[in-house]
């Protein structure tokens, strides 16, 4: 019975992907745990197994295709014996075969959210151009470009630097910066959030990434005793321009601990700001802006958005102010910001 | 405690003379910071330092113009010993806005940028990652500045000193991490909180080097922080330094105190007294009279006087300082 192979799966949050590179051919026996391609995820590329054993009878989908959603077929495999024209060409979905089998997450924040919100109320510069650009691509350009502009901003965090971001938010940066100034950590939340603090304190702004907010528990007490307090218990003499980023709230199917949403919590803490920003614009011009803020700055991001795409105004330094709500839809009788 | 007091070696009249002075200002000032609370004109917590004076005192001649020090909420000889002023420290132990921090930070929270002393930190261990950022800052930005981390027997065993130990030896942080082991934390002796004897040995797991010193001998004090700041200073990373010290007063200013014997305190009072070693150095080694240390005693008498004054007069801050400083403003 032949059996078709499915595009899987890779990460909580793969809706589709590339199909990078083969690394079997038509006609080529294959086992169980023999590596079929290379596929490029959201967060990245990976190899894909076999679970079953047989004949490669074809490859449906060539080499270096992109956009090719979870669950479609991408190859077929045959049993010994059997002929590619034996195989259906509908198989039975009973028989498919890939590494997880991922139900497709449904986002209903893509289908009717605006793309492009009320941005000309900005006042842009007239004949602003916009390109499309992921959350993540926005965030990694908003770090990369005060990274340029200012010597004394550095990121920090576990895996930003030669694994390219956990989400892969702070990919290419250490190419670009060296490790001086994107630094892997150790698994130590409490104690690198601490230092960061201490080398705000000491002139530098630190980008301290989180791999998600909730393992910023471990940190809360530097992050709320520490950053948030020392400018009032100095009387205004010395505070924290520091910005603690990483993805919040709900992702897809994680389990309660990795799934907690802070920003009620953090916004009651006096001393901290606070932004969750939606559109990859804003989340490019409002974290710039916290990291040039005197302040320690909460950046809540979502891994649900890090793969969306939206119109971002293609300018030298575009920032968006902190403090001012942006208004996505005005209502007709009261508007939410 | 550890052996036998340095005798004199090669230490001059003059170095004697400002230690005498240092640690002398360190004790007058908490004993008149006991007073004023005693009467009600400083409240909260407040802790003392008496006894500790020869750790700060001995270290702070080790430091370079620009070093670095950050250390709990037993913070008033630190911030003397760096050389802010008795006048706004006496204020903001008082709350008012003659204080450093403008009387809202209090007994334990005071800074200095002008001084490089980064806090007065109130929870226990907190300070430690923040030192050794303090020199992550320092390393970064190419100077060759150290700065000095001090923390208790009691903060030893927080889990964020081993984490920030392991980045420290990790990156090679010019810092030095000075435990000021006074054998109790609050209530708690070492032996009863603490696995083992020696805590600065808990820096081998990380390859940190370190050594235990005679917290009551300012000149071994300063003589181990020279072998740290060298260290520190030619890019070999972190250093240790266990200073066995004693606390004379309690903990805080309502300490019952029966966790030890009255006689156990006697007896370091009067064997071991960082200020009356060097006292004696200074009369034996015939430096000076009897009476050149009573005009000394006068002076620093009079600072501290002076201090009590400016505390008691300055103005309590503003009702509208409970709402400033909160958030710092951008720049244009
Ligand atoms: C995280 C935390 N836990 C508990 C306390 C309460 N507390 C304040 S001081 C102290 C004892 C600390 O002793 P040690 O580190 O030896 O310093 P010392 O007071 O002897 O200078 C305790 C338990 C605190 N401030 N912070
Ligand atoms: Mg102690």
């Amino acid at each position: 019975m032949a059996i078709e192979i499915l595009m899987p799966a890779l990460s909580p949050t793969m809706e589709e992907g590339t199909l990078a590179k083969w690394l079997v051919a038509e006609g080529d026996k294959v086992s169980s745990g023999d590596i079929l391609a290379e596929i490029e995820t959201d967060k990245a590329t990976m190899e894909f197994e076999a679970v079953d054993e047989g004949i490669i009878g074809k490859l449906l989908i060539a080499e270096g295709t992109a956009a090719i959603a979870v669950n479609s077929a991408i190859a077929i495999l045959l049993e010994d014996g059997e002929s590619l024209s034996d195989a259906a060409p509908t198989a039975t979905p009973s028989s498919v075969s890939h590494a997880s089998l991922a139900t497709k997450v449904s986002l209903p924040v893509t289908a009717h959210a605006p793309k492009q919100g009320n941005i000309a109320e900005q006042d842009l510069p007239e004949g602003t151009t916009f390109k499309t650009q992921t959350v993540r691509e926005a965030i990694r350009d908003a770090m990369s470009e005060e990274m340029r502009r200012d010597e004394t901003v550095y990121l920090m965090g576990e895996e930003v630097a030669e694994y390219q971001g956990a989400y892969k938010i702070s990919q290419g940066m250490l190419d670009e910066f060296g490790s001086k100034r994107v630094i892997d950590t150790p698994i130590t939340e409490h104690g690198f959030a601490g230092i960061a603090v201490g080398a705000s304190f000491g002139g530098l702004k630190p980008i301290v990434e989180f791999m998600t907010f909730n393992f910023a528990m471990q940190a809360m007490d530097q992050i709320i005793n520490s950053a948030a307090k020392t400018l009032y218990m100095s009387g205004g003499q010395m505070g924290a321009p520091m910005v603690f980023r990483g993805p919040n709230g709900a992702a897809a199917r994680v389990g309660a601990q990795h799934s907690q949403d802070y920003a009620a919590w953090y916004a009651h803490i006096p001393g901290l700001k606070v932004i969750q920003p939606y559109s990859a614009a804003d989340a490019k011009g409002l974290l710039k802006s916290a990291i040039r803020d005197p302040n320690p700055v909460i950046f809540l991001e979502n891994e649900i958005l890090y793969g969306q795409s939206f119109e971002v105004p293609d300018l030298a330094d575009y920032t968006v102010p902190l403090g001012k709500a942006r208004i996505w839809r005005e209502g007709n009788d009261i508007t939410l910001s | 405690m550890a052996a036998k007091k340095t005798s004199k070696a090669n230490v001059s009249k003059d170095e004697l003379m400002h230690f005498y002075r240092e640690m002398l200002l360190i004790r007058r000032f908490e004993e008149k910071a006991g007073q004023l609370y005693g009467m009600g004109l400083i409240g909260g917590f407040c802790h003392l330092y008496i006894g500790q004076e020869a750790v700060v005192v001995g270290l702070e001649a080790a430091a370079e113009d620009g070093d670095k020090r950050v250390t709990s909420y037993r913070d008033h000889g630190h911030m003397l010993a760096c050389g802010m002023e008795a006048n706004g420290v006496m204020a903001e132990l008082t709350g008012r806005s003659g204080g450093y921090s403008k009387g809202k930070g209090g007994s334990m929270h005071m800074f200095s940028k002008e001084k490089h002393f980064y806090g007065g930190h109130g929870i226990v261990g907190a300070q430690v990652p923040i030192g050794a950022g303090l020199a992550f800052a320092d390393k970064y930005l190419g100077n060759s500045r150290v700065t000095f981390t001090y923390f208790g027997d009691g903060a030893a065993n927080q889990g964020q000193v081993y984490e920030t130990f392991n980045m420290a030896a990790l990156w090679d942080l010019p810092v030095i991490f000075v435990i000021e082991n006074n054998q109790y934390a609050m209530g708690t002796s070492q032996q009863r909180s603490t696995s083992s004897a020696e805590i600065y040995e808990r820096g081998r797991a990380f390859g940190i080097p370190g050594e235990a010193v005679d917290g009551m001998d300012v000149l071994a004090v300063k003589a181990a922080g020279e072998t740290a700041v060298a260290h520190c200073r030619s890019g070999k990373g972190p250093y240790i330094l266990e200073i066995k010290t004693y606390r004379y007063r309690g903990h805080s200013m309502s300490d019952p105190a029966k966790y030890r014997t009255r006689e156990e305190v006697q007896k370091v009072r009067e064997e071991k007294d960082a200020i009356e070693h060097i006292r004696d150095l200074l009369l034996t080694g015939k430096h000076c009279t009897e009476d050149d240390l009573k005009t000394i005693d006068k002076e620093i008498k009079a600072v501290v006087n002076k201090s009590a004054e400016f505390a008691k007069e300055s103005p309590e801050p503003a009702l509208e300082e409970l709402w400033t400083d909160i958030y710092a403003r951008a720049e244009a």
